[in-house]
């Protein structure tokens, strides 16, 4: 392979070419880059060192070997010796440390279990009451005789399907106004404004809403006045029996188009500020003090001449490089990055057809993909080895680890292509040995179709705290030469025009197609399903509650037991008791009349309540007197007392008289 | 007259109005649509408010003659009709009309008169006309009752009963003002506001005048969508659940009639559903009982009436 890239370059130089050379020359070679390292750490921007975050999570903590040998990192040593684990021993000898927390750990269970059941019950009990309510109505509602004079309900009239999309109803009154049909083309004008509008969240579009009501509320002055002049027009003709004359209705095409198209506009400024603050957001912080962190590397990168930035997009979505397209080198990180089976299968195209990656610390789980995995190894130091075609020898680059690992190879066996030509080359061994064997193997160069892969065993040398030890910024910089070498295409423009993309954690999940799709990526699949229960939980209990007033047949009367029972509950409640024997009599009273269609007991004196309910009862005069006679009773006991009373009373069929003459 | 000319008019009296009262625009509103709708209005405030006041100085600016009634437990409907009394001098009964005979009748606290003396307003409210020992005697072609009744106190008062306040062509709440209004009110006084002297404030229209935007009003065009829209809101209150009794139709030429008005108001010929809708609640609030239970859960009629016209679709070409 060697051989072969050799060759290609002198071929190159002596086609008089010689790109390649003053590549060499356009960006500083690996040795320069503890120098980039040293200018990065003096200007400030990396506190990674010196202020270092109080808490380190375990990546942060497997990295404290490496920040205790580094010069600088006294700070962040500190942090990791305050956070040291306590060993074994320490932890068993504190009886109380295990017990505290399980203890919390059931209360907390408990108290959840709690809570999401008195949820559970606050929801349902709205839903159950309602039911048992239609239930109830349903019953009273079968009892009603059918009436004779009932208000015929207006059948509601057929309604099409309803565009709610602004240019589509615009479209649509275009059409309309083309083919002579003035009325109805102002009415969608009108409503095509009203909609883009409520699609800017200007005006709230609700059929209840008058088109007075959408201009008076209408949060921006400019399109106020365009859409009263609209309305004004469209009212002229809809209201006033106008006829529409050709200049109203060009007109209220200006308007209408005019409110439309800003609305567009004000979306997809919204659009573009959203896009443009991902896109901000895509932009490396240069602040950042995570030990773990890749913005040194960054920030060494572009003080070498190249350029690097992070990916923006996912690597799902990484544009299939055709012949002669530039390819930018992916630096993936894949302890932290975690691929989807999309994304990979898309990273595998991706490098077949000429792209390069730098893989670094494979997991079991991307064998098939990398057709390497990695193993434990006593050793912390490795080489990297990198030819330099022009003088025809091989430049070696120590570096220290914070844990040692080794690379072996696995064969793709059924997975490669006729047409693939497989080669791999040791890039990198562990230990300080030039020897470039299989068996201690660092990091592995190989050839996938038109693209290069180079997997390193760990990630460790390019996080901040690896980057600003000892040497070993000018061994990653000899990795990030040989994974441009790698290319086997004879693509040998200069290294500094191909960017380098560091992929971040998220970057392994293929953009979803749906919102869905998306909540389910974010592992928020369950949750989603919770919360859409919840909605429709919510929804049952609240939405039917609030949904009054509701399209109903003519209200039953309720039961007279009932108009007793809560007659009298309003009157004991105010204390009233000889005002509802009153009211209740009287209530008898219209009943027994409106049965008999006669005044029966025309003698008896209305102000004797207790007299005109024996004679229309089967009470007794004397139970009812004492009702009223027993003074210890309470103002409730003796409405509950009445009601027994009353019970005793004839059942009267329920009757719906008409509430009000219209005349 | 123009719906122009009529909105010149309306504005011109508002502003007049509004020389000696601050803030209180709905009534100051509603209290011109009754007027010029020839319809009643009923006003329910807490005392203080400027009830009075704003009916005063309707009868200033408007040019029209006007009288008001205290109304107390003791009063008689003689006391508001008038009555005949003996002429020795003729040797005959003569009639000495009562104080219902004006253009503005302010009947101050209502509610505190029997339903006996109440219901002499009935048929001068309906027919515009008082009858006194069977003589009928028509009144004054603008003729407006401004009611007021005090919401808080229900010691020794006696609720209008149905009949009487669907006479009302409005019943409209005043509130307590905003801060700033009410400081400039303070201020006012402060540099010498008298209520009680409205010589300021000039007579802007006259009686024929409005019997003229009456006339016109009566023109306006309401299209048979509106009148659908109208009906609509009406027997949507004799349906809902909450309400033990709808507004009657007496309810839905109420909203015609001040729909017309607020049209031409605005300078329009024909009605729109903001015009209904605008006039809807003072409309309804009083024609509608609540349900019991409604009560008790501690609903009020404004509130039904709001969700009524939430739920009542508004009419428009259908796109």
């Amino acid at each position: 392979m060697r051989a072969s890239f050799a060759l290609s370059f002198m071929l190159c130089a002596f086609a008089g070419v010689l790109p390649a050379r003053e590549a060499f020359a356009a960006h500083k070679p690996p040795a320069a880059a503890d120098i980039a390292v040293k200018d990065a750490m003096g200007s400030g921007q990396h506190a990674f060192c010196t202020h270092p975050p109080k808490l380190l999570d375990d990546t942060d903590q497997a990295l404290c070997p490496l920040a205790k040998e580094t010069a600088g990192c006294e700070a962040l040593a500190a942090v990791c010796d305050k956070q040291a684990p306590p060993k074994a021993e320490e932890a068993r000898s504190d009886p109380s440390t295990p017990k505290i927390p399980k203890e919390l750990g059931t209360i907390a269970m408990v108290l959840t279990a709690l809570i999401v059941l008195a949820v559970l019950v606050g929801l349902l009990l709205p839903v159950l009451l309602a039911y048992l309510r239609s239930r109830r109505d349903d019953s009273l509602r079968d009892l009603t005789p059918p009436q004779p004079h009932a208000p015929d309900a207006a059948p509601p009239p057929e309604r099409g399907p309803v565009i709610t999309d602004a240019e589509r109803l615009l479209a649509l009154a275009n059409d309309l106004a083309a083919r002579g049909q003035s009325k109805e083309a102002l009415g969608t004008y009108l409503t095509a404004s009203l909609r883009a509008l409520d699609h800017r969240g200007v005006i709230r579009f609700a059929r209840h809403r008058t088109n007075g009501e959408y201009v008076r509320s209408c949060a921006d002055a400019k399109a106020r006045t365009e859409l009263s002049s609209v309305v004004r027009e469209v009212e002229e003709v809809e209201f006033g029996g106008h006829e529409p004359s050709a200049e109203s209705i060009s007109h209220v095409q200006r308007s209408a188009t005019a409110l439309v198209r800003a609305a567009m506009l004000a979306a997809s400024v919204v659009m573009l500020a959203l896009f443009s603050a991902g896109c901000d957001a895509g932009s490396h912080p240069r602040t950042e003090n995570d030990p773990a962190g890749k913005q040194l590397l960054l920030d060494v990168l572009e003080r070498q001449g190249l350029q690097a930035s992070y990916l923006s997009g996912s690597i799902g979505s990484l544009p299939i490089p055709q012949e002669d397209d530039l390819t930018p080198l992916v630096v993936l990180d894949l302890s932290v990055t975690k691929l989807d089976e999309d994304a990979r299968s898309h990273l595998l195209r991706w490098v077949g057809a000429g792209g390069l990656l730098l893989a670094l610390e494979p997991r079991a789980d991307m064998e098939d993909t990398l057709a390497v995995t990695s193993a434990s190894s006593k050793e912390r130091d490795v080489t990297v080895l990198l030819d330099d075609p022009y003088q025809h020898e091989v430049f070696t680059y120590p570096a220290r680890l914070n844990v040692g690992r080794t690379l072996h190879l696995r064969d793709r066996g059924a997975k490669k292509d006729d047409n693939e030509q497989l080669t791999r080359e040791v890039v990198a061994t562990m230990g300080l040995t030039e020897d470039a064997e299989d068996d201690d193997a660092y990091a592995i160069e190989e050839s996938l179709g038109r693209g290069a892969i180079v997997t390193v065993a760990t990630a460790d040398l390019f996080t901040n705290v690896g980057l600003s030890h000892g040497e070993n910024a000018k061994a990653v910089m000899a990795l990030v030469e040989r994974a441009f070498a790698a290319t086997r295409d004879g693509n040998l423009r200069s290294y500094h025009e191909h960017p380098i993309v560091i992929a971040r954690p998220q970057s392994g999940l293929t953009p979803p197609g749906n919102p869905l799709s998306a909540l389910s990526q974010a592992g928020l699949g369950m949750g989603m399903w919770h919360a859409l229960a919840a909605a429709l939980v919510l929804f049952l209990a609240v939405g039917v509650r609030q949904a009054r007033p509701r399209p109903a047949p003519p209200p039953a009367r309720r039961a007279f037991a009932e108009h007793v029972e809560a007659t009298g509950a309003l009157y004991a409640k105010a204390r009233a008791a000889s005002h509802a024997r009153t009211i209740l009599a009287k209530y008898t009273d219209d009943r027994v009349r409106q049965k008999t269609t006669q005044k029966l007991f025309a003698g008896t004196p209305d102000e004797d309540p207790f007299l005109l309910l024996t004679g229309k009862s089967a009470a007794e005069y004397k139970d009812l007197v004492s009702t009223d006679t027993a003074d210890e009773m309470t103002e409730l006991r003796r409405m509950r007392e009445l009601r027994r009373v009353l019970a005793k009373l004839s059942p009267v069929p329920h009757s719906h008289p008409e509430k009000k003459d219209p005349s | 007259m123009t719906p122009q000319a009529f909105s010149e008019t309306f504005t011109r009296v508002t502003t007049e109005m509004h020389k000696a009262i601050i803030g209180q625009d709905e009534l100051v509103f509603g209290l011109l649509v009754a007027t010029v709708a020839r319809g009643h209005v009923l006003v329910e405030g807490a005392p203080g408010l400027g009830k009075t006041l704003v009916a005063r100085a309707l009868a200033v600016v408007s040019g029209l003659a006007f009288k008001r009634i205290q109304f107390t437990p003791d009063l008689m409907p003689s006391d508001i009709t008038g009555s005949s009394i003996y002429d020795r001098q003729s040797g005959a009964f003569a009639f000495v009309p009562g104080p219902i005979f004006t253009q503005l009748l302010l009947a101050d606290e209502i509610n505190r008169a029997p339903a006996k003396t109440q219901s002499a307003l009935l048929e001068a409210m309906q027919d515009r006309t008082v009858t006194v020992d069977g003589n009928t005697r028509p009144l004054p072609p603008v003729f407006t009752v401004v009611a007021t009744q005090n919401p808080i106190e229900s010691q020794g008062t006696y609720p209008l009963p149905e009949a009487q306040l669907d006479r009302f062509l409005m019943k409209l709440k005043v509130d307590d003002p905003p801060a700033d209004e009410e400081a400039k009110i303070v201020r006012r006084h402060a540099d010498g506001f008298d209520p009680g002297d409205l010589r300021t404030l000039a007579a802007v229209t006259s009686e024929p005048e409005l019997v003229a935007m009456h006339a016109l009003a009566q023109k306006v065009r309401i299209d048979d969508a509106i009148v659908g829209y109208i009906v609509d809101l009406v027997r949507r209150t004799r349906h809902d659940r909450s309400l033990e009794l709808g507004a009657s139709p007496r309810a839905s030429i109420a909203m015609l009639r001040c729909g017309q008005v607020v049209a031409a108001a605005a300078g329009r010929d024909f009605v729109t559903p903001d015009d209904v809708k605008w006039m809807a609640k003072p409309i309804l609030r009083h024609r509608v009982m609540l349900h019991p239970d409604a009560e008790l859960q501690g609903i009020s009629a404004d509130e039904r009436v709001d969700d009524i016209l939430k739920a009542a679709p508004v009419p428009r070409i259908a796109a």
